[in-house]
């Protein structure tokens, strides 16, 4: 059964299909939030927002791409999200902070992230070295995202984590194609530069 | 090398998963969310049309039949008598001006006595109903004249194009004509209100086949301006109609 004849299920009445499609697209839309807003905390609540709204209107969804729509849905509420902390005036990531768990208790640290343990060689089940590498990259990417304008930030986590072509993310955000090329390409730039100067590419 | 490194990182970046006590946690709210959930069925577009396919009554589509013989009787009439452009137009344009009686004078119903209470009792969307009727019915007739005005094309070797402005012309004014009546008169609905109506309307529509040089390329550009002057109008009534029938004039008080 493909999307469409889950989404034609749901809208005669079936909602376990909804199910289906929450935990099939949950980690991609999880993970565009906590990248694109920084926050691995809030990142849960803007996914979790961004299936409320897709169940709240599911009768009167009509597209072709789900996937792209539930993105489209969750960038829209990281956009208002970090309209909001920046009225705030808040650090846009207080990296430094949550890694090291100084802001809190342990459980509270930015990534704190799971992998199956077959993406570890060999190994039964994450080491904590293992955990604490990938957490590393992870934080790092994120520090160096948070500091690109929000728009090639979207557009750099589209293209080069979603495999996004630029027509696809142009139709997504609502520009043409060549200011999605020409936000990739200062973005890449941008975030090439900051990796060599911190370091972040060098093993 | 750089950018190997920097596709690695982002393919590194790919496989991030959230923690799995977390997910379980905002999974478990969404899912409270899907079982409080009332799923209301809305028909897509082509259902609604395909509903109100079904409430057109026979008799309108054998009356639009009728115009489409008719149309099509003149032009092999016409064509076998070696017909000029100005005789094709004289009876095409009075049949079209009838088109649009007949296309508003049906979709006149949905103002009647009642269908306030009717709306309220049965659920009924009016204005989306009104909506698909005006689509399905003008779309016929355009598509008739559209046909039609091929037809003369070939027959006179004159563009297309020109022909087709013609016939709309006369088309979109009865509809403007016919649009006021059913809304604006009381007794507007009447069959006998809009059999005058034609009777007027196909007049007016012959009216210039009387001075057969208002055809000549010539005066090409007073009618397309009547024609757009004319689908302005019809728009902003069709747009005043809506706002009556949303804030409950239009249907309320007749």
């Amino acid at each position: 059964m493909d999307e469409r004849q889950w989404i034609h299920a749901i809208q005669k009445g079936d909602k376990q299909y909804l199910k289906d499609i929450v935990e099939k697209y949950y980690d991609d839309i999880f993970r565009f939030c906590a990248f694109q807003s920084g926050s691995g905390e809030d990142a849960y609540d803007l996914a979790q927002e961004t299936f409320l709204k897709f169940i709240r209107y599911v009768e009167g969804y009509r597209y072709r791409n789900l996937k792209g729509y539930l993105l489209t849905v969750a960038m829209n509420l990281c956009r208002d999200y970090l309209t909001e902390k920046g009225k705030r005036g808040e650090r846009e990531i207080s990296y430094d902070q949550n890694v090291s768990g100084e802001n809190g208790t342990e459980g509270d640290s930015l990534w704190e992230i799971y992998r199956p343990p077959e993406e570890f060689s060999g190994a039964e089940e994450a080491s904590p070295e293992a955990k604490s590498v990938e957490s590393d990259v992870y934080g790092r990417l994120t520090k160096l995202l948070s500091e690109l304008p929000q728009i090639q930030r979207e557009a750099l986590i589209l293209h080069y984590m979603y495999d996004m072509k630029y027509r696809e993310i142009a139709k997504l955000t609502g520009v043409t194609v060549s200011t999605v090329k020409s936000r990739v390409k200062q973005g890449t730039e941008k975030l090439r530069g900051r990796m060599e100067k911190e370091d972040f590419l060098d093993g | 090398m750089v950018r190997k490194r920097q596709e690695k990182i982002w393919e590194r970046a790919a496989g991030m998963k959230p923690d799995p006590q977390k997910k379980k946690k905002s999974l478990a709210c969404i899912e409270e969310v899907i079982a409080d959930k009332k799923i209301h069925n809305i028909p897509s577009p082509a259902e609604l049309i395909h509903i109100q396919l079904q409430y057109i009554s026979p008799v309108f589509w054998l009356l639009q039949g009728g115009m489409l013989l008719l149309l099509l009787l003149l032009l092999y009439q016409m064509a076998r008598m070696g017909a000029e452009l100005a005789d094709y137009l004289w009876w095409s344009s009075i049949v079209a001006a009838w088109m649009g009686i007949l296309a508003n004078g049906a979709v006149g119903r949905y103002f009647s006595h009642g269908m306030a209470e009717l709306e309220q009792s049965c659920c009924i969307n009016l204005s989306q109903m009104w909506t698909i009727r005006m689509i399905l019915t003008i779309g016929v007739d355009i598509c008739i004249l559209t046909l039609f005005s091929g037809g003369v094309a070939m027959c006179t070797n004159t563009f297309f194009g020109r022909i087709a402005v013609y016939l709309l012309v006369p088309f979109v004014l009865s509809n403007i004509c016919c649009l006021l009546a059913v809304s604006a008169l009381r007794g507007g609905r009447s069959r006998y209100t809009l059999m005058v109506l034609a009777v007027l309307a196909g007049l007016t529509a012959a009216a210039p086949s009387l001075f057969p040089e208002i055809y000549g390329t010539a005066y090409l550009w007073v009618w397309l301006c009547m024609l757009v002057l004319g689908i302005i109008v019809f728009a902003a009534q069709i747009k005043n109609c809506y706002g009556r029938m949303i804030r409950g004039e239009m249907i309320c008080w007749n």
